[in-house]
């Protein structure tokens, strides 16, 4: 084109090219709108998403008018930017002291404030993104990523899709996947409408390849997951083997796995974090019931006092029930309490979805083995529980003893260490004796549910609780204090004050499941926020039995029930593949990433072989078709010349790539001017033997003026044949 | 791809008045070149602009400053040109100045008694020349040009009711300064349009003008009387030729009305280009052709042709810079998809 030397600016040519193509903008508005509401969705409201929309479109719109603009790229730039912090200033305005919030009140007033700001902020962000990108090819991808992007790698977003997809035994990743990828093609095909860009075969190339590299990745590092919350100290690395009283004289009590505390925390940590996400299935092979109307899944217990507070037991005659690693092979426990018209065995399985340092169980566990991984991708480890669970109601424990008969001193010792300060006895006799008719003062069972009863009503539940856990005394802080603390406060409270009246107790720590939860299936859903820690009085006759303490007032809003449809689906594939309750119905194999990757890898091999075949039918055409040597021998000289990197650009005419080529392989010419002769109706035809002459001279010149590497490069790229046009 | 390749390379043998092949129209065309070559030094673009009119059958308006050397480059053009019909009175190269007081007469001639024979006779005026060069065009009044201009159109003039003919190879190269517009008459778009090509010489290179310096006084005194001239015939015979033998395929057709309507759709241009300019644009793209030893029209034919055509009749909206930018455009897919074509099994 170099006859219609372009003078000065090339900008003005982009004005009339867009303006007839509206409906690219808009679905561009729309696609990149909705990708910021799902982006945004966790950071702001609804006044926020709707205002992010709209500043996205309007951004968009706008930026794509500024692109044909004379302003230059960094102004633009800075002008986004400067909106940007205007829109800040404004929303920091609607909030701050000012006569704005006073007029419209505070909620208007806030949800304003989001609006300006994130409309804001969107407009500027868009608006600069789009301009830069029209002006820029290359950028565009940065829309792209925008649209597949997600925040904190989290890929289960948005949770109304991904439970939906749950709900319907789909694996919400596939369900994202497809639909970040219709969304990542959508704003591909509207990079392939740009005009001007009119290379289709080798941008959808580059957008497949990427395709494949993100399943690769995917395959490699697997999905994100969810992390779910560490409260407790619950989660960590597992223990391997089975050594339940493996219990030494470890002062600190430590089982010396990482990640698993010998105390509770004291200071509640983030109290919202990973607190919905799934961290095991327990499934119920058993009707049952639990009298204290909730499932508590003991993992570990605290019974040894060490002057400020209950850490595990360094003892090995005490806390016998606890398990104490991951089986290998079905293992009993020796201690666990005999069937009775009290006790009935159930069997539940228990598939972790987060890593544990040691099993969680029903109480009280009779044996435990390990049990088929159903799905290693969702599930770390699957184990089996007998339990024998408690069945008799709380009203039928009342008037029995005190004591195991079987208890050693030093054992009873054990579970009655109290701390020394007397305001706990004293504050226990008041409730005790204010509450309970004598003749149940000393029943351990009533004095329990009486002090339960009182922190019941005098407890204030809060996560957010200031309770220093170096404190001398962090029980006292809470329970002389304000009473406001969580499950760890209120078990200490509960344990000390009924320790300090005689009656054994320790802190039992793990999963407590409303038995509402459970829903009408067979299945628990156990969540981060489900860790819990309760107190635990022994019984005569009966073993550890659960007070727990449920406070009236809380500051904590209510937590969310469990997703039915993710606590069915769940439960569901532990139970398929446990080989157990197989429902009928359900044939289709899983579609895998093996299969993804073995299709992909397939189809690569296919279109290398048929890109190199049509590579070499190219070079040899000219000499088997002589009567076509026109047409062949010419497109055979494109091939070689696209091999080096010299390719006719898109409306350049065939005359004008001759001259650009013709310092390389001045021979072109004559092949071009050949070609064209034929093409376009001239009465000299050429001889094929002349064609043929040229185009081997056309390759001769590029071997002798073309770096060697530069050509077997070219040789090696199978998309090289795209070029040559 | 330099048209015809050497200035200097020997005449080919073309016997006198038998122009017959392509190749023969070359020769025309080569020798009308050398000529004007050794005349007007660094215009060389100019010249086979000129030739290329000159064989399409169209007038040139060059727009540029005095002393450019478009009076000797006309005049070269007459030079070449050996009339071989000394009779009709027709003149080689008429040069007409136009001025203000200008009238119609004085350029188509006027009808003057004859005490002699007692009745009045055609006196033919400067316009009745093989080659005319109307100097300063848009000095001159309205009625003048249109005088001048019907001439172009019509090859022929109409003084007192009688219609005489010009001759057939009547070629017009006007000229007009595009800067000292002061009492001017600027020629309106439907005149331009009787103009195959408007050309803006810019001012030759340093190379060039040291060239001209260093020769000029050879130049002044010698006619080059060893390049060889050709005749009115020849010229005409070169048109006809040209005319039959270069073909224009359809594919190029397609590709030149695509631009023209490409054009036309563009929002930078208020008024695109007419009809008549692409029928009057083939022969000039085959004459290309021709002078570069072609026998088909390409795309760069119309590369190389279309800012020159319609450079003067497309009007453009203010603010846009020139037409090459929106012919770039406009021009870009009705090119690919002529390249497209031609790998085109057939």
């Amino acid at each position: 084109m170099s006859r219609f030397a372009p003078p000065a600016t090339a900008r003005p040519e982009r004005r009339g090219r867009w303006r007839a193509l509206p409906w690219a903008t808009l679905g561009r508005a729309a696609l990149l709108g909705a990708a910021v509401a799902l982006l945004l969705w966790p950071l702001t409201r609804a006044t926020g998403l709707l205002a992010a929309c709209i500043g996205t479109a309007a951004g968009v719109a706008l930026g794509q008018r500024a692109a044909g603009s004379r302003l230059r790229t960094p102004a633009l730039i800075a002008l986004a930017a400067l909106v940007a912090l205007v829109a800040r200033f404004v929303a920091s305005l609607a909030t701050g002291p000012s006569a704005l919030p006073l007029a419209l009140g505070p909620a208007r007033a806030l949800a304003l404030s989001e609006a300006i700001l994130w409309g804001g902020v969107a407009f500027a962000a868009f608006g600069a993104l789009r301009a830069c990108a029209v002006r820029l090819p290359a950028l565009a991808v940065l829309e792209a990523a925008v649209v597949a992007g997600h925040r904190d790698g989290m890929v289960h977003r948005p949770l109304a899709l991904s439970n939906w997809a749950w709900a319907r035994g789909i694996d919400p990743v596939s369900v994202l996947l497809v639909l970040g990828g219709i969304a990542g093609l959508l704003s591909a095909a509207l990079l392939l409408h740009e005009p001007r860009r009119r290379r289709a075969p080798l941008h959808l190339a580059g957008f497949l390849l990427l395709a494949a590299a993100l399943v690769f990745v995917v395959r490699v590092t697997g999905t994100p997951r969810a992390q779910a919350g560490s409260e407790l100290g619950l989660q960590g690395q597992p223990k391997q083997g089975w050594e339940p009283q493996q219990r030494t004289g470890d002062p600190g009590g430590g089982d010396g796995a990482r990640g698993e505390r010998d105390d509770l925390p004291f200071e509640a940590e983030d109290p919202q974090s990973g607190a919905n996400a799934p961290v095991a299935v327990v499934l119920l092979h058993g009707d049952y019931a639990p009298p204290s109307g909730a499932f508590y899944l003991r993992q570990t217990a605290f019974s040894q006092f060490n002057g400020r507070r209950l850490v595990k037991a360094t003892r090995d005659d005490v806390d016998t029930d606890l398990l104490g690693g991951f089986p290998a092979r079905r293992e009993s426990l020796p201690a666990a309490p005999p069937l009775s018209d009290q006790r009935a065995a159930l069997r539940t399985t228990v598939g972790l979805l987060a890593d544990h340092p040691v099993p969680f169980a029903l109480d009280a566990p009779a044996a435990v083995w390990p049990a088929q991984n159903p799905d290693p991708r969702r599930f770390r480890l699957a184990y089996g529980v007998e339990s024998r669970v408690l069945t008799l109601p709380y009203d039928r424990m009342l008037g029995r003893g005190r004591q195991a008969p079987t208890w050693s001193e030093e054992q009873w010792r054990h579970y009655t260490d109290a701390p020394s300060d007397p305001r706990y006895r004293r504050l226990a006799d008041e409730i005790v004796l204010s509450r309970l008719a004598p003749q149940y003062a000393h029943d351990p069972l009533a004095q329990a549910i009486a002090i339960k009863f009182w922190l019941d009503k005098e407890g204030i539940y809060s996560r957010r609780s200031r309770h220093d856990d170096d404190a001398p005394d962090p029980v006292a802080s809470f329970l002389f204090g304000d009473k406001t603390g969580y499950c760890v406060h209120f078990a200490h409270a509960a344990t000390f004050l009924l320790r300090s009246r005689g009656v054994a107790t320790r802190v039992a720590a793990g999963y407590a499941l409303s038995e509402a939860d459970r829903g009408s299936g067979s299945t628990l859903l156990v969540r981060g926020g489900d860790a819990h820690a309760w107190p635990e009085i022994y019984v005569e006759g009966v073993g550890w039995v659960v007070v727990d303490i449920s406070p009236e007032r809380s500051l904590d809003p209510p937590r969310e029930s469990p997703d039915a449809g993710l606590q069915r689906m769940l439960g569901q594939s532990l139970r398929e593949t446990t080989g157990e309750l197989q429902e009928a119905g359900d044939g289709a194999p899983p579609f895998t990433w093996e299969d993804l990757r073995a299709l992909l890898l397939r189809a690569l091999v296919v279109l290398l072989a048929a890109a190199y075949g049509l590579k070499a039918w190219r070079a040899l055409a000219p000499r088997l078709r002589r009567r076509q040597a026109w047409r062949l021998a010419y497109r055979e000289a494109l091939d070689r010349l696209a091999e080096v990197g010299l390719r006719r650009a898109t409306g350049e005419t065939r005359e004008g790539f001759a001259r650009r080529v013709a310092p390389l392989a001045p021979e072109f010419d004559a092949l071009t001017r050949g070609h064209l002769a034929v093409a376009l109706g001239s009465r000299q035809h050429p001889e094929a033997a002349a064609l043929l002459g040229a185009s081997d001279a056309v390759r001769a010149a590029l071997r002798s003026r073309v770096p060697r590497w530069r050509r077997w490069l070219g040789w090696l790229d199978p998309t090289s044949t795209l070029f040559a046009r | 791809m330099n048209p015809i390749d050497d200035v200097n390379e020997p005449a080919a043998a073309m016997p006198a008045g038998e122009v017959q092949t392509l190749a023969d129209a070359r020769e025309v065309a080569r020798r009308l070149r050398a000529r004007m070559a050794a005349a007007v030094l660094g215009r060389d673009e100019f010249i086979e602009l000129t030739l290329v009119a000159l064989l399409a059958d169209g007038h040139v308006l060059l727009e540029d400053y005095p002393g450019s050397g478009k009076t000797t480059l006309a005049k070269a053009l007459g030079n070449s040109i050996l009339d071989d019909r000394p009779e009709d009175q027709i003149a080689d190269f008429r040069r007409v100045q136009f001025t203000p007081d200008l009238l119609p007469s004085d350029v188509t001639g006027s009808t003057v008694f004859d005490a002699a024979t007692a009745s009045f006779h055609f006196r033919p005026g400067p316009i009745f020349a093989h080659v005319v060069l109307a100097d300063e065009i848009n000095r001159t009044s309205p009625k003048v040009q249109s005088a001048m201009l019907e001439a172009m159109a019509e090859k022929q003039v109409t003084v007192d009711n009688v219609t005489h003919r010009l001759d057939a190879l009547f070629f017009v190269i006007a000229t007009q300064n595009p800067l000292d517009l002061a009492g001017t008459y600027p020629l309106p778009a439907a005149q331009l349009d009787r103009f195959l090509f408007k050309l803006r010489m810019e001012h030759i290179d340093r190379d060039s003008e040291l060239q001209v310096l260093a020769s000029w006084r050879e130049r002044r005194d010698v006619d080059r009387a060893d390049l060889p001239r050709v005749t009115r015939s020849q010229i005409l015979a070169a048109r006809r030729v040209i005319d039959e033998q270069v073909n224009v395929a359809p594919e190029v057709q397609e590709c030149l009305v695509d631009v023209v309507r490409g054009m036309r759709a563009d929002e930078r241009v208020v008024q695109g280009a007419s009809t008549r300019s692409l029928v009057l644009m083939l022969p000039a793209l085959q004459a290309r052709a021709a002078f570069h030893g072609r026998d088909w029209v390409g795309a760069e034919d119309i590369e190389a042709l279309a800012p020159r055509v319609f450079g003067h009749r497309v009007e453009l909206a203010p603010g846009v810079g020139s037409i090459h930018e929106v012919l770039k455009d406009v021009a870009r897919e009705p090119f690919e998809r002529l390249a497209r074509t031609t790998l085109a099994r057939r």
